[in-house]
């Protein structure tokens, strides 16, 4: 592919030092246009460096690339889609293009839609054993964008703002959502919210590893008990340890 | 005296206070399983030796969706006595009659005051509440549905079809039979 002509928008110039910068390349939409939607496309433009530096790009998951020059220097570009990453030397008519693997892009809009309904779920009453409203737009939301909500979900877990009862119920979702996420990922995020820092949400981990009923679980789930300081919750950790072990 | 039972969220009843409930107090979130409707809230009374327990759980598990484990607690029916609350003997809504007529009471004309009292005295002087697995419920619904205790045509289609088959979809249970095997064949091999 050949050298596509990029400028750095105004508003962007700020906020990257002179020797690099990332922006949004709408010129190489076409040549991208191949993420499945609701999936947004970006492009990245290191230029400025010396004319012998070369970038190593390394994956930090599929949302953060960091970028080291041969000089030693690093930057850390987020948001981006690899699959179409370019530096260039000082001549900024001169850049090429690196292959990569396709990482799909973080998109705030998708997960504006999921955290939303997370934070919507704050003023539900949930009852053990009955759908909620919360569950209901789960399943439209993991139906309609599939994979990556994982990704999201992964993420949003991170977020303070959305309440440990709404995590805990969703956890007790994911462990019976099974016709709507993989069992990988629903493995992968409920072993992600047993570490975390509410016992609330740890214990619906729990109750949702209880229902995948998957003896997979059981090392990270073994981890999760001897670490757990709430006495209650190890003891419950340990039954659902025992129902995976057959017991 | 009889012993009452409850479904709660065990996690609102930690016994470990956060910094900001005084020594004694509760925390409000154990009131939002106390639900009161009409001033009187559901209670079911236990036999001696708690010999209905496993009954009543399953007549509780089998009014909803679908299987999911049961927190429930369990307190001395002299702690609403001394808060001067009634049990009145009322049928439960669950689609076991036979539990719904002996053993469903009503706690009833419960004021504020009265359900904070409840409340604080059932989190200071009861056991810790205990959760009956998800994994226990499908089995005792299964068997309650054999013995004829549940009435069939008032289950839940999911619910149903967890008992029928299951929590596991077939997919997943014949994933599960092939990696039994194929353990079973290296185990053979070496």
């Amino acid at each position: 592919m050949s050298a596509c002509p990029v400028t750095i928008p105004v508003e962007l110039g700020s906020l990257f030092p002179p020797s690099w910068g990332a922006i949004s390349n709408e010129a190489f939409e076409p040549s991208v246009d191949t993420a499945p939607k609701p999936y947004t496309k970006t492009s990245v433009l290191v230029w400025g460096l010396p004319r012998s530096s070369e970038v190593q790009p390394t994956y930090h998951g599929p949302e953060l690339v960091v970028l080291e020059a041969n000089s030693g220097e690093t930057r850390y570009i987020e948001d981006i889609d690899p699959r179409s990453l370019f530096f260039a030397s000082e001549e900024k008519s001169i850049s090429r293009r690196i292959e990569m693997p396709v990482v799909r892009i973080r998109d705030r809009a998708t997960e504006q839609k999921f955290k939303l309904v997370m934070q919507r779920g704050k003023e539900e009453q949930f009852e053990d054993g009955m759908e909620s409203r919360l569950s209901k737009d789960l399943e439209i939301l993991v139906k309609g964008f599939g994979p990556d909500s994982k990704d999201i979900l992964s993420r949003l877990l991170e977020d303070e703002s959305i309440s440990s009862l709404v995590w805990a119920e969703a956890m007790r979702w994911i462990g019976r959502a099974e016709e709507f996420m993989s069992r990988s990922s629903r493995l992968s995020l409920l072993k992600q919210a047993l570490s975390s820092d509410s016992f609330v949400v740890r214990d619906g981990a729990a109750l949702g590893l209880a229902s995948m009923d998957d003896p997979d679980a059981i090392p990270f789930l073994e981890r999760a008990v001897a670490s757990e300081t709430v006495n209650e919750l190890r003891a419950d950790m340990r039954q659902v340890l025992e129902q995976l072990r057959g017991r | 005296m009889s012993r009452l039972l409850i479904k709660v969220r065990k996690v609102r009843w930690q016994k470990a206070l956060p910094s900001f409930v005084a020594p004694g107090d509760i925390t409000a979130d154990c009131l939002m399983d106390l639900n009161v409707t009409e001033n009187s809230m559901s209670v079911w009374e236990l036999t001696e030796n708690d010999a209905n327990l496993k009954r009543v759980l399953t007549a509780l598990a089998a009014n909803r969706e679908f299987a999911a484990s049961i927190d429930y607690l369990i307190f001395d029916a002299q702690i609403p006595a001394r808060l001067a609350l009634k049990l009145r003997h009322n049928p439960g809504n669950t689609p076991d009659k036979g539990a719904n007529e002996a053993w469903h009471r009503d706690l009833v004309e419960i004021s504020g005051r009265k359900l904070a009292g409840l409340a604080s005295d059932v989190f200071h002087r009861s056991e810790p509440p205990k959760r009956c697995s998800e994994k226990d419920i499908v089995k005792m619904l299964k068997e309650a549905v054999e013995r004829n205790e549940i009435d069939r045509s008032k289950l839940n289609d999911k619910l149903l079809r967890e008992i029928q088959s299951g929590p596991l979809s077939l997919p997943v249970r014949v994933r599960r039979m092939l990696r039994h095997l194929l353990l079973k064949i290296q185990k053979a091999w070496h």
